[in-house]
């Protein structure tokens, strides 16, 4: 459905006449596939209203590089009228197309999500009888078993151990998104500080100088904006370890948060495979089953975000994202 | 009276051995009575069908309840034994391998004593069946007839 508002009623009048849906109306109160106007003033003021972020808007017969500059805008001649009957419909079509693209990948997503969720949940039970059993063997059968069986059991009760850590993290990521969000104001540099004082806590011989700018805030999901930034700040706090006096800076540089630290570092020829689930770049030295940037890196894309690293082995790492 | 029997819903015949060999493993040697869906922990708690004429009035201890089941789901059996009135007051623990929260506060909310979440690891799987037997045949007081 296309929303006119102030239109010329003459142009009104042809459009209707050539079958297209026009809705009139005075004001962006209903929602549309696609605005249009005429009227400059009009197309500025439906532009500035956040609610009105994803749909589109035509403006009919002016040009105008200060409305070309905003997103979603189109500016298409009233005349001839053949073409611009031809080019509102072209735009309806290309709308409808990607809308439909939308919702059927909306549709996959969720569904890939229960599927997740459904194999991680019904595979526990099996895998919660593989343990049981043989931890009963192990501590009941052991002097009945040789050496060589003990160590066969031993490594079948430590890999039952790491594929139910794997499928816990794997409803984790499915569970991640399945709540309604809830956006609220955040003062994201008290959060920061707030997570960093509870790892101390939980390491107290560690020695970490952890230095957060003040002032950073934002309006999201505070369950989301807590558990992105503990994974952040996790994975900083776990890779400074082996420096005698670590250092965590979270601040703002230009548009981009930025999370930096003096640990390990690693190699950029990995970066691609960061926040993939089960990726690691750093061996057993480390402790991690490769999923806090996996959750980031989720969390960012809902959001509308996205996230990127720069890093060089011993020389720490940075990861710099935005927000919409 | 048999006021030591424990009556485990369960329909994984592995969860089911698991749970025994965890209450032996704590010395905790009740009569265990395993219903393998809703509808035979419901017959057997309200005396009906195979255990028609079954003196209703003689309460298990405790009810280790499991939410998935065949037939009856484990809240529905929960709200049915809440519902009548002989076993209203029935101690009902869910043991469950369900990690979603929702499944806790229905769980509550239809009158669950309280709600275990099976622990994959069979150490703490003991460890948890142990305090469960603490508190509930130890330690708690049931009305020995609910009226």
């Amino acid at each position: 459905m296309i929303l006119a508002i102030h239109v010329p009623t003459a142009i009104l009048e042809l459009l209707e006449g050539e079958g297209l849906p026009i809705v009139r109306a005075a004001s962006a109160d209903t929602p549309a596939d696609l605005m249009i106007t005429a009227s400059l003033e009009t197309l500025l003021q439906l532009r500035g209203r956040a609610e009105l972020d994803t749909t589109p808007i035509a403006l009919l017969g002016a040009f105008d590089p200060q409305a070309a500059a905003r997103p979603l805008v189109e500016m298409i001649p009233v005349h001839p009228a053949e073409e611009l009957v031809w080019r509102l419909r072209k735009s309806l079509n290309s709308i409808l197309a990607v809308r439909h693209l939308q919702e059927q990948l909306k549709v996959a997503t969720q569904e890939l999500d229960s599927l997740i969720y459904a194999v991680s949940h019904d595979v526990r039970a099996p895998v919660r009888a593989i343990a049981g059993f043989s931890e009963i063997l192990q501590s009941e059968h052991a002097l009945g078993l040789n050496q060589d069986a003990r160590h066969c059991l031993e490594r079948v009760c430590s890999s039952t151990a790491r594929l139910s850590a794997m499928l816990e993290d794997l409803l984790s990521l499915s569970r991640l998104l399945r709540h309604e969000q809830k956006l609220q104001e955040i003062d994201v540099s008290g959060l920061v500080r707030q997570i960093a004082e509870s790892f101390q806590a939980q390491e107290p011989d560690r020695q970490v100088e952890v230095t957060v700018q003040d002032g950073l805030a934002w309006r999201a999901d505070l369950r989301l904006t807590r558990i992105l930034w503990e994974n952040l700040l996790s994975n900083a706090w776990k890779f400074t370890a082996p420096q005698a006096q670590a250092r965590i800076w979270v601040e703002m540089q230009g548009s981009e948060y930025v999370v930096r630290d003096n640990g390990v570092g690693f190699d950029m020829r990995y970066a691609d495979r960061l926040f993939t689930p089960f990726q690691r770049m750093h061996g057993a030295e480390f402790p991690g089953r490769g999923v806090g940037l996996a959750m980031v890196g989720r969390i960012l894309s809902s959001l509308g975000g996205s996230i990127r690293a720069e890093a060089s082995p011993a020389q720490g790492a940075s990861f710099f994202f935005s927000l919409p | 009276m048999s006021q030591n029997v424990i009556l485990l819903v369960e329909d994984n015949p592995d969860d089911e051995e698991l749970t025994i060999r965890a209450l032996k493993k704590n010395n905790i040697g009740n009569t265990v009575v395993v219903a393998r869906d809703g509808e035979a922990a419901l017959n057997y708690l309200l005396g009906q069908g195979p255990y028609a004429g079954r003196d209703v009035l003689d309460l298990p201890q405790v009810v280790l309840l499991d939410l998935n089941l065949p037939k009856v789901n484990g809240l529905e059996v929960l709200r049915r034994v809440r519902a009548d009135e002989r076993t209203r007051l029935l101690p009902v623990v869910v043991l469950t391998s369900s990690r979603e929260d929702e499944d806790m506060i229905k769980s509550y909310s239809s009158g669950a004593n309280s709600y275990v979440r099976k622990p994959v690891d069979f150490a703490q799987f003991t460890e948890a069946v142990r305090t469960l037997g603490l508190f509930w045949l130890l330690l708690n007081e049931v009305p020995r007839r609910s009226y």
